[in-house]
């Protein structure tokens, strides 16, 4: 009895050792799998490697003020995705879904889809079926 | 009893497995389809072209018709051309056991966070060497000249020459080099390549399985790698890794290796400064929720 309970620890354990690995592909193990979307104001544009980011301000109904900091991946990588070195200006307004980092009171997150206020997609991942870092 | 075991398992199996797919779903960024990726790919003005990473699938696949590769007359022992935009990963199924220096060597590289290899060299510039640079180099260009063939990498900028002039591999390098000293022959239409005089300060590959581990080696590392044309737009490319000391059979990854026709090699330069405000702005961000 003894050693079918240890057995079934061990395959419990392994099971749930196994998907958090698959978590840690890519370097994306710290973002979480919920969507957030937050509407705010373009702060900066770092159209660099090794990846492409981008920093906006959102103000929540108290009106505290939040500068989130957006991940994407390399500068051609976003090119196949339809981005270029002008596609966001300092002081636009851009709707962001993204996936924020686990870490309480993070401010980080990955970018799933910007969009600006006059309804420009300026990057949709929607349909990417697989994780991939560059 | 061993019923309440097994619904334990396949309870624990149902809640976990969605949770992995849902994590694959996110950030591929630059690969599979995306809804904002355009028809058209960019290129720096009429004449010029895009680059190897620059372009999605459906932009590669409209090149392959606009330049005909399909069916394209091909020469064997030209092997001129840009070659992939990644790399070709190495087979990491086909690892092969460790002796125990290199069991050693292996976990020493261990990340100290889950999130990504923080001892990875690359993070802070490291030159990539080789064969790293082999596995990933977002596009590689081979140009063909009378007593070498040069083989240049996106990643890095940079280049190897693999001589052909009839020269043999040094037996004891003066300088070990990240991407060592190589020489090429012909076998019919495959042209091999043998490295030696590899720095030990690179790593063959990053162990892609999980990203917290890099398969070390020693300045005994030898490579032989072996590439044939097989059509106009096919590359079958092979690469074995011996390092007796790390590994106790040969380490041998096969594949092919796709031209990119309407692509030429742009610039990829890890940069300190740029590196360091990544690492600064997200990849520290992830070290303190992995703690």
């Amino acid at each position: 009895m003894r050693l079918q309970r240890l057995f079934a620890i061990a395959v419990l354990a392994t099971l749930i050792a196994f998907p958090l690995a698959l978590f840690a592909h890519h370097s994306r193990a710290h973002y979480g799998t919920e969507e957030s979307t937050t509407t705010g104001t373009v702060m900066e544009y770092k159209w660099r490697n090794p990846h492409v980011f981008v920093v906006w301000e959102v103000k929540d109904q108290s009106g505290k003020q939040t500068q989130w900091v957006g991940e994407m991946a390399s500068v051609t990588s976003m090119i196949a995705d339809g981005m270029t070195k002008d596609s966001l200006k300092q002081g636009e307004t851009i709707t962001v879904i993204s996936f924020p980092s686990k870490n309480p009171g993070s401010t980080e997150a990955l970018i799933k889809k910007i969009t600006k206020s006059d309804g420009t997609v300026v990057v949709d991942n929607s349909r990417a079926p697989n994780l991939r870092q560059p | 009893m061993r019923n309440r075991i097994l619904l334990s398992i396949l309870g624990a199996a149902t809640l976990l497995f969605p949770l992995t797919g849902v994590a694959q779903q996110r950030g591929a960024f630059g690969r599979e389809s995306t809804e904002s990726q355009p028809d058209k790919e960019l290129t720096p003005g009429p004449g010029w072209k895009t680059c190897p990473r620059c372009t999605n699938n459906k932009q590669l696949a409209a090149a392959n018709k606009t330049y005909k590769v399909e069916g394209h007359a091909f020469n064997p022992h030209d092997l001129s051309g840009v070659w992939g935009n990644n790399g070709m990963e190495l087979d990491v199924k086909n690892v092969p056991p460790f002796t125990p220096q290199g069991a050693k060597m292996f976990e020493a590289t261990r990340s100290e966070i889950p999130t990504t290899n923080s001892r990875d060299g690359m993070l802070i510039c490291d030159p990539l060497g080789y064969p790293r640079l082999f596995a990933y180099n977002y596009g590689m260009q081979f140009v063909m000249l009378p007593d070498r063939v040069l083989q240049f990498f996106e990643w890095g900028h940079t280049w190897r020459d693999i001589w052909t002039d009839g020269r043999k591999l040094p037996d004891n390098p003066p300088q070990p080099r990240w991407l060592g000293y190589a020489v090429g022959h012909w076998e019919g239409d495959t042209l091999v390549v043998e490295g030696n005089g590899y720095d030990e300060r690179s790593w063959i590959s990053e162990d892609r399985r999980n990203r917290i581990r890099g398969f070390a080696h020693t300045d005994q590392m030898r490579t032989v790698e072996r590439y044939k044309r097989t059509s106009y737009g096919t590359l079958e490319a092979e690469m074995t890794v011996t390092d007796p000391q790390v590994f106790t059979q040969p380490w041998t990854t096969k594949g092919k290796i796709e031209l990119r026709p309407n692509a030429e090699l742009w610039e990829y330069f890890c940069v300190p400064s740029e590196s360091d405000e990544y690492n600064k702005r997200l990849i520290d961000a992830a070290k303190t929720s992995a703690k």
